[in-house]
């Protein structure tokens, strides 16, 4: 019993993570009809850009931290920006191909930017403690406190981006792009606004997302953007793709996979992704439109 | 007149070639590349002009290859004290071979496949197990290479034949990082670690790894290798060029541009597909035998989520579904990397802007596939109008 709370919490955070970034892809498919395969890139940037507020941190502690998060945050939304008008929206009539990647290409230099720039860049970076410290315990299960954070803050987040979508005007011009895109143009709606919009919030959403796992495992490394893109974009794809709440969905089942390969598979902690990605091959075979059905299919 | 200047002109890239290779200075080799540069540059500039000097090479095509194979072939004699540039221009020819079986696959065929790395590994692995666990031969462990790499193309091909577009990317992505994590975790193969100890290729007797002389001229191991990675890679573009300017080529490309098309015509869409895939990785698979031969020893790291992604650039920046181009491609971002080894670092941050580039702005790549010219009198009516 013991154990399994453990793990389960800790897919729990895990899912979180994916979740976030997961919803990214989805966000991106939804409007643009494209893939941005430097998104985990966008994540593991947000991580580092993190780090240059540390010595804010150290000075005022939680008005520090919060601070680093929305400098962090915005920073990110605008380089997501800058980067769909690079590399996204001049090829959105060449084939699908070339978007890919474009895509594939831009997350590299990303990665090498930080490896090769960032100063110690191709060591792990310790990332400071900015929630507090300590836990309790309820029935030998021990949650610790940022544990509860990082899950009240995906919670918020994932409610946030919900009601931004779902309920505010710019929301509403977003899911009338997405539906036809002519017609919502004539009715007034701003092409450039719409897919700043999107670009800027799912890349604040993979900033929170990295910065969450620099904050859960106390490092940030520069390879950690490629697998936790792949793992966004799997997790996106289970849970069917274009859907946010399929995102959250895909995030956590992903998340639950790796870690009970982890716990009941003797070994399998190394081979957890192997296992995950087989899985995630087996949906997009049996089952192409995920688990809450895409908006619209044509892998088949 | 045109076979006079075939012959001169490739004299005259060969000599610069190694003149460009034997330079130690770094300022001559900055000198070379900024010179090879504003060439390119007045290639793409002035196509008219070019196509003059491009010409007598497709009129005397049989001259210019058999010509440039004699050249390539007699140019250890003039590394005998530098063999080192050998191992750098065999590592091109391996590059060549890998880089056109992908673009076999993706340029061709359009199935993007971003797991070569995958493929070549498998190659190398196969081969260097074999040598070193069971002691077999080299005309044994190359030939199974290439069928391993094969084999474990079969466990994509269901994904491969019904998926398309960016989730075939997300399953090849993800088969290629699955490759690599088994490749690290499992202790078999070596781990982290590796194989190492791949013995040299050897054929009746005679052992690659030996020395040998003419005259006053010693071939070291070196030598010996390039002139294998030479006659594997002629073979290798002699089969895709065979590939490409048959009927299947022509299927190929078919099937790639308009699927609904060719099945309306009657037309096995998996069948080609499987072909293309195996085919490709067959290619990738002895490139990555012959590696394991040469180097002597394979570990993880070299395949790596970035040397699918350096593959690819590859075939993006020589252009896609061409030939010539990849090969060009292939040859010059391998032996520029190692001439230069203070860009060493950077070569995937300079390769990824200069593909991020070539794709904003010149998608058909350097050396663009050619029209097909089934029909000479036909293509010059259209051009007419």
């Amino acid at each position: 019993m013991d154990m399994i709370g453990q793990q389960l919490m800790n897919a729990v955070m895990l899912g979180t993570m994916y979740s976030l970034v997961a919803i990214g892809f989805s966000l991106f498919f939804g409007t643009m009809n494209v893939i941005h395969f430097s998104h985990g890139d966008i994540s593991m940037l947000g991580a580092f850009i993190a780090l240059f507020f540390v010595p804010i941190i150290t000075q005022y502690s939680v008005l520090g931290s919060v601070i680093m998060f929305i400098g962090a945050i915005v920073i990110v939304a605008v380089l997501g920006i800058f980067l769909s008008g690079l590399v996204i929206q001049p090829l959105q009539s060449s084939p699908q191909l070339y978007t890919l990647l474009a895509t594939l290409e831009a997350g590299l230099v990303i990665r090498e930017a930080i490896r090769l720039f960032y100063p110690g860049g191709k060591m792990s970076q310790k990332f400071p403690i900015i929630f507090p410290s300590g836990g309790f315990s309820i029935g030998g299960l021990t949650i610790r406190f940022d544990q509860l954070f990082i899950l009240a803050i995906g919670v918020a987040v994932f409610v946030a981006t919900v009601l931004i979508v779902n309920k505010t005007s710019l929301g509403m011009a977003i899911r009338a792009y997405s539906q036809d895109k002519e017609a919502s143009m004539m009715m007034g709606v701003s092409e450039s606004k719409v897919i700043a919009v999107t670009f800027a919030l799912g890349s604040a959403l993979a900033a929170i997302a990295g910065i969450l796992h620099g904050t859960y495992y106390r490092e940030v490394i520069y390879t950690m953007g490629l697998t936790s893109g792949i793992i966004g974009f799997s997790a996106a794809t289970i849970g069917g793709l274009g859907s946010i709440w399929g995102a959250i969905v895909g995030g956590y089942l992903f998340a639950f996979i790796q870690t009970s390969v982890s716990a009941f598979v003797p070994g399998g902690s190394e081979y957890r992704d192997v296992i995950a990605f087989g899985v995630m091959i087996l949906f997009l075979l049996f089952r192409p439109t995920g688990i809450l059905g895409e908006r619209q299919s044509e892998r088949v | 007149m045109n076979k006079l200047i075939v012959l001169l002109s490739e004299t005259v890239l060969f000599a610069l070639l190694i003149l460009f290779l034997i330079a130690e200075s770094v300022s001559i080799t900055i000198l070379f590349i900024v010179a090879g540069f504003l060439c390119a540059a007045a290639v793409l500039i002035f196509p008219k002009k070019a196509e003059r000097i491009i010409k007598p090479f497709a009129k005397e095509r049989r001259t210019a290859i058999i010509f440039s194979m004699i050249l390539m072939a007699i140019l250890p004699f003039f590394f005998t004290t530098q063999p080192y540039w050998l191992l750098t221009l065999s590592l091109a020819g391996i590059y060549i071979m890998l880089a056109n079986g992908l673009n076999m696959q993706t340029g061709t065929t359009g199935l993007t496949n971003f797991s070569g790395a995958a493929f070549f590994g498998t190659g190398a692995y196969t081969t260097g197990l074999l040598s070193v666990h069971l002691g077999l031969p080299g005309w044994l462990t190359i030939p199974a290479g290439m069928f391993a790499s094969v084999l474990i193309g079969a466990i994509l091909f269901f994904p491969v034949l019904k998926v398309k577009g960016h989730y075939l990317a997300l399953v090849t992505i993800a088969f290629g990082l699955m490759f690599n994590i088994m490749l690290n975790n499992t202790d078999a193969i070596g781990g982290p670690q590796g194989i190492s100890g791949v013995k040299a290729f050897a054929i009746g007797g005679f052992d690659f790894s030996g020395m040998w002389a003419i005259g006053p001229f010693i071939f070291s191991s070196y030598a010996n290798n390039y002139w294998l990675t030479l006659l594997a890679a002629i073979l290798a573009l002699a089969f895709t060029r065979y590939i490409y300017n048959s009927p299947v080529g022509l299927i190929l490309n078919y099937v790639r541009d308009d699927e609904w098309s060719s099945k309306s015509q009657g037309l096995n869409i998996s069948y080609w597909k499987l072909i293309a895939f195996c085919c490709g990785n067959a290619l990738i698979g002895l490139g990555g035998a012959l590696y394991a031969h040469m180097i002597g020893y394979v570990a993880p790291d070299l395949f790596s989520f970035q040397t699918s992604l350096l593959l690819l650039s590859m075939v993006l920046l020589g252009g896609m579904d061409s030939i010539p181009g990849v090969t060009v491609a292939a040859f010059v971002m391998i032996v520029l990397t190692e001439k230069l080894r203070v860009i060493q670092d950077y070569r995937f941050l300079i390769f990824g802007l200069l593909v991020i580039i070539m794709i904003i702005f010149r998608k058909e790549g350097l050396i663009p596939s050619r029209v097909r010219p089934y029909f000479p009198k036909l293509k010059s009516v259209l051009m007419k109008r």
